[in-house]
């Protein structure tokens, strides 16, 4: 496994976005705070531990697929943004606002949300 | 009015050359990523105004069918728009090979369309991109369902006057996938291609 990323990370938690770093085993590197507050999984909890233990419902071939064409073509991937599509639930107290999801895979594998 | 850049036979020689390479690594890339073996056709390469646009489309893709289209915008020393037209049924096809199921829903086949779309422009506008020594950033892209052949609403194109239009059509026979791709530019960028094949020409000439 690569070495995770400092943690706090002043860049990576100030996004209004969430961000995670995973390496090709699906390992986690780094869990901003969007997603340890949207989550309820803390940083300490999901660093260095496998994606597939919190999160066994996603599809990790479609994932390495997208990370194996992320690192050969250097350039990023995206997932659908369609509600019916999303990477990781978000547990959302929904009345009247709609939030949109996208998740994409980038040159370091960070996978946003 | 814009002032309309003219491209010599040298220019258009130059991007077609550079175009069939960008074909050839997007076959090859596919075949990697994808394990589908297939095709792609030489690119054509024409310049034209919006009307010309959309009658090349009517022409290019099938009025009877309705179609995944999948837009993803480009941006950098050179910008434009990447557009790869599917029929609903490829589409299937498309996601009933990459997620080896029989029914594929809704979310596997608009997945799957996009990363088709994402090896085809990332392969093809990265090749010809780097051998005319810049770099550019892809956007998010975006697919929509439309029945017919109307590809292009007229809202999207008000502020167009010349449009380089760069088509093909990839075949991979095996996996009954089939589709168009056009990548289009206008106005100041046109300008810009036109600068940087000029640099392309001095290096070849130098």
């Amino acid at each position: 496994m690569k070495k995770p990323v400092d943690y706090p990370n002043i860049l990576l938690d100030a996004l209004e976005h969430g961000i995670m770093i995973v390496d090709e085993e699906f390992n986690v590197l780094y869990w901003n705070q969007w997603l340890e507050i949207n989550t309820g999984h803390a940083y300490s909890n999901m660093v260095g531990k496998s994606l597939l233990t919190f999160y066994p419902e996603i599809d990790y071939r479609t994932l390495q697929r997208k990370i194996r064409t992320t690192l050969r073509l250097n350039s990023p991937t995206f997932y659908d943004a369609s509600l019916t599509n999303r990477f990781i639930p978000i547990p959302r107290n929904k009345i009247s606002s709609s939030l949109l999801y996208h998740a994409a895979a980038s040159n370091d594998f960070s996978l946003y949300y | 009015m814009l002032k309309r850049v003219e491209f010599s036979g040298d220019h258009l020689d130059v991007l077609r050359e550079l175009m069939n390479i960008a074909v050839g690594n997007a076959t090859a890339s596919i075949a990697d990523l994808l394990q589908a073996f297939g095709t792609m056709h030489i690119p054509k390469i024409a310049i034209s105004d919006i009307k010309g646009l959309k009658q090349y489309m009517h022409e290019t893709i099938p009025s009877e069918s309705s179609h995944y289209v999948t837009k993803q915008l480009f941006g950098g020393p050179l910008g434009g728009e990447f557009i790869f037209v599917i029929t609903d049924e490829v589409a299937i096809n498309l996601g009933n090979h990459l997620y080896d199921v029989e029914a594929p829903n809704d979310a596997d086949i608009y997945d799957a369309v996009i990363e088709l779309t994402n090896i085809l422009s990332a392969t093809m506008i990265s090749r010809l991109t780097e051998e005319l020594n810049i770099k550019v950033q892809f956007f998010l892209p975006s697919t929509q369902i439309i029945a017919g052949n109307d590809l292009i609403y007229l809202e999207e194109t008000a502020e167009y006057s010349q449009i380089i239009i760069i088509s093909t059509q990839m075949e991979f026979q095996n996996q009954n996938i089939n589709g168009h791709i056009f990548i289009l530019t206008k106005d100041a960028m046109i300008q810009s291609l036109k600068d940087l094949i000029d640099q392309k020409l001095e290096e070849l000439y130098a």
